[in-house]
């Protein structure tokens, strides 16, 4: 007798053993990168447990970024993001030529269109539950709609946060109460009891891995650069957002990482020998920015030194009260997580970002990715030209779908950016 | 002394040559498959109408433009950016924005008081808002690009084209023509979808008057007035033909440089 596949799994099974195989070979290499290798185990951990629970009738959730995972954590419910694994396997895949053959509008974020066609296409697992957030751009709307307009999904309950429209301490206390529903949602559908001292543990081993990113973005600031470009922000997100929140494999690699950094920079050394210029990347990374990074690096010499996914200003949650812990997880979920910090309510934060990011970095010019998603920000360009103006930095706009390479190929990049260079002296033309 | 500026574009190849603060020769010719060889062709035509013969009679060259790399005679490249500034500001000191729109690229650039690059914007995308796509919709409509832009002119009530890429545009136009639209309200909605397109480009970079129209595409008269109306603003009209503003800014620079060269 032969029985169906569970929807979805064979796309996991596909990703646990590529996993595995890059794992062994980095293993057998004389210099295997150890950093590295912690952040694929990781993702290997992470894709075993969604197959478990997807065979094992185990209950998982399909969330977003910015939903508190802190709290699903500390209830020992595994959760995926839709879109991570066709992000990591992008290379591998013909995703990208999918989603155009897909339902979502052409103007909408490459993620969204991502998490759009992988639930269609049947390449995630059914999940137990929903958390959907309507926060930072409308296209969240349009991706939910989407899911629960499948036939695989429809019946999935789900639970949509929420978010105030500012930062004051109303807003956060307003969002409390959406963590407060969200958690008798999940208890209700999983039958576990949010134990609050497990959320003291979780939060406690977040806060220390966000102190360490913090360090090791405080290094950052030296000139010239001790890390690489859009080096912290890739792995830092992934293992602090994206996999099972408050792992201590996290808090390990994190120190992985300021090590390595630190090293550098009581040496004195920088990323690059020589470094001639340094960029803001004034939005999240996407699929497109290693080999921009790569290119920056050698071709001029220019390190990008921040962007708004390593850029990390989360405050230390205080733990000493059920009521502490979640006005915490609210204010860092709600106004700290990268994107919905810059994306939500009015444009002072992402202005503010921006300015504080160049001074404290050192920055000679912004570049501006104008992802397609972001039209908020992109109608807000006028103000980022006059901040960028005052502080005497040249900023290039782009239009970009920092998730779909094809939107801005690279060759007309380096065609923009060398015109860029070239015109305000910067990188090989310093 | 005699120096040149080349811009070698991916439509037409333009050359300026210059004696003492003097446009002394222009000549635009279409691009061949060869940088080089247009780079050549260009510079040998403008040469012999004002007597001169060969490169070597030539001071100093720069080269802009988006082939200009790879040119065995030119002496120095300079970004097609700051020759486009350089050459505008030259025409008119009062100029802060500068609209280029060539063959296959479109850029907005704002320029100081000293014609320095402040910040520029460019079309990264495909032929909408260029040359290339004003050509495509002429064949469309079965007319030259003069005719075309003649054409636009005289449209009272222009269609509404939503599609900017050539490919769409071009079935959008063909049921416009099925459907019995005056060609010339063809022609003026196509010119207006194309300022739609270069405005979004504009706002990036602020439009601060004075405003020129650079590239071959300045000399249709329909783009230009359609921009004025959207921006409220006039756009200046130069002196020189507006195709050369980037060849004349690196004759500019090539002009300063053979001046430090020569001390
Ligand atoms: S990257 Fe931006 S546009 Fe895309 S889903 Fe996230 S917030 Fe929305």
């Amino acid at each position: 007798m032969t029985t169906k596949p569970i929807r979805g799994l064979e796309r996991y099974y596909e990703y646990r053993e590529r996993w595995k195989a890059i794992i062994s070979d980095m293993e057998k290499s004389p210099v295997p990168n150890p950093a590295l290798l912690a952040l694929f185990r990781l993702f290997l951990e992470n894709d075993e447990k969604t197959i478990d629970c997807a065979e094992n009738n185990k209950p998982f959730l399909s969330s977003w970024y910015g939903n508190a995972p802190e709290i699903y954590a500390a209830m020992g419910i595994h959760y995926i993001c839709v879109v991570d694994n066709l992000l990591a396997h992008q290379s591998f895949t013909d995703d990208l030529a999918g989603i155009d053959a897909n339902i979502v509008p052409d103007d909408m974020c490459g993620l969204i269109k991502l998490g759009a066609y992988a639930v269609e296409k049947g390449l995630v697992p059914t999940p137990t539950g929903m958390i959907a957030m309507l926060e930072p751009c409308d296209a969240q709307s349009v991706l939910h709609e989407s899911w629960i307009n499948n036939d695989a999904w429809k019946d999935v309950p789900y639970f949509a946060l929420d978010p105030a429209y500012r930062s004051g301490k109303e807003d956060f206390e307003y969002f409390v109460g959406e963590l407060r529903r969200m958690i008798a949602f999940l208890e209700n559908l999983t039958g576990i009891k949010l134990d609050w001292n497990r959320l003291r543990e979780v939060i406690e081993e977040t806060n220390k891995q966000y102190e360490i990113w913090d360090e090791y973005n405080q290094l950052r600031r030296a000139v010239p650069c001790p890390g690489g470009s859009f080096q912290g922000s890739g792995i830092g997100w992934a293992i602090s957002q994206h996999i099972m929140a408050g792992h201590p494999g996290a808090t390990d690699l994190f120190r992985m990482l300021l090590a390595d950094e630190e090293s550098r920079y009581k040496a004195n050394k920088g990323w690059l020998e020589k470094e001639n210029s340094r960029v803001l990347w004034a939005d999240l990374i996407g699929t497109v920015n290693a080999p921009i990074g790569e290119w920056l690096e050698k071709e001029h010499g220019t390190v990008v030194v921040q962007d708004f996914q390593g850029y990390t200003p989360y405050s230390h949650i205080d733990t000493s009260t059920e009521e502490s812990m979640l006005l915490g997880l609210a204010k860092r979920n709600l106004a700290e997580v990268p994107m919905i910090r810059q994306a939500r309510g009015n444009v002072d934060v992402f202005i503010e970002d921006v300015i504080r990011i160049v001074e404290d970095y050192k920055i000679d010019c912004v570049f501006f990715p104008g992802h397609v998603g972001h039209k908020d920000q992109s109608a807000s360009v006028g103000f980022l030209r006059e901040a960028c103006r005052e502080l005497g930095v040249p900023l290039l706009v782009l239009t970009m779908d920092i998730f779909d390479p094809r939107y801005l190929p690279m060759d007309k990049f380096t065609h923009i950016v060398n015109e860029f260079f070239e015109t305000h002296k910067l990188g090989k033309f310093k | 002394m005699f120096v040149a500026g080349i811009d070698l574009g991916s439509a037409t190849g333009k050359v300026v040559i210059m004696e003492n603060d003097r446009v002394a020769s222009t000549v635009v010719i279409r691009s061949t498959a060869s940088p080089e060889k247009t780079a050549a062709l260009a510079i040998e035509e403008a040469a012999s109408k004002i007597g001169l013969k060969a490169v070597s009679d030539l001071e100093y060259i720069v080269g802009t433009g988006y082939g200009r790399s790879g040119v065995s005679f030119i002496t120095e490249n300079i970004s097609e950016i700051t020759c486009h500034a350089k050459g505008a500001h030259w025409l008119n000191p009062g100029i802060r924005t500068v609209i280029d729109v060539g063959g296959q690229d479109c850029k907005v650039i704002s320029v100081n008081a000293d014609g320095k690059v402040i910040e520029f914007a460019m079309n990264d995308k495909c032929a909408a808002g260029t040359g290339k796509f004003f050509e495509a919709m002429a064949r469309t409509l079965d007319c030259s690009l003069d005719e075309f832009a003649a054409l636009a002119l005289r449209s009272g009530n222009p269609c509404s084209i939503t599609k900017q890429c050539s490919v769409f545009a071009e079935s959008e136009v063909i049921t416009l023509i099925n459907n019995g639209e005056r060609q010339e309200d063809i022609a003026g909605g196509l010119i207006d979808s194309i300022v739609r397109r270069l405005l979004s480009m504009i706002y990036r970079v602020g439009a601060v008057p004075q405003v020129v129209l650079t590239g071959g595409c300045a000399r249709n008269m329909a783009l230009v007035k359609s921009l004025e109306v959207s921006l409220g603003i006039p756009v200046i009209r130069t002196k020189e033909d507006p195709q050369i503003t980037g060849a004349l800014g690196a004759a500019l620079f090539a002009q300063a440089k053979a001046l430090i060269q020569n001390k």
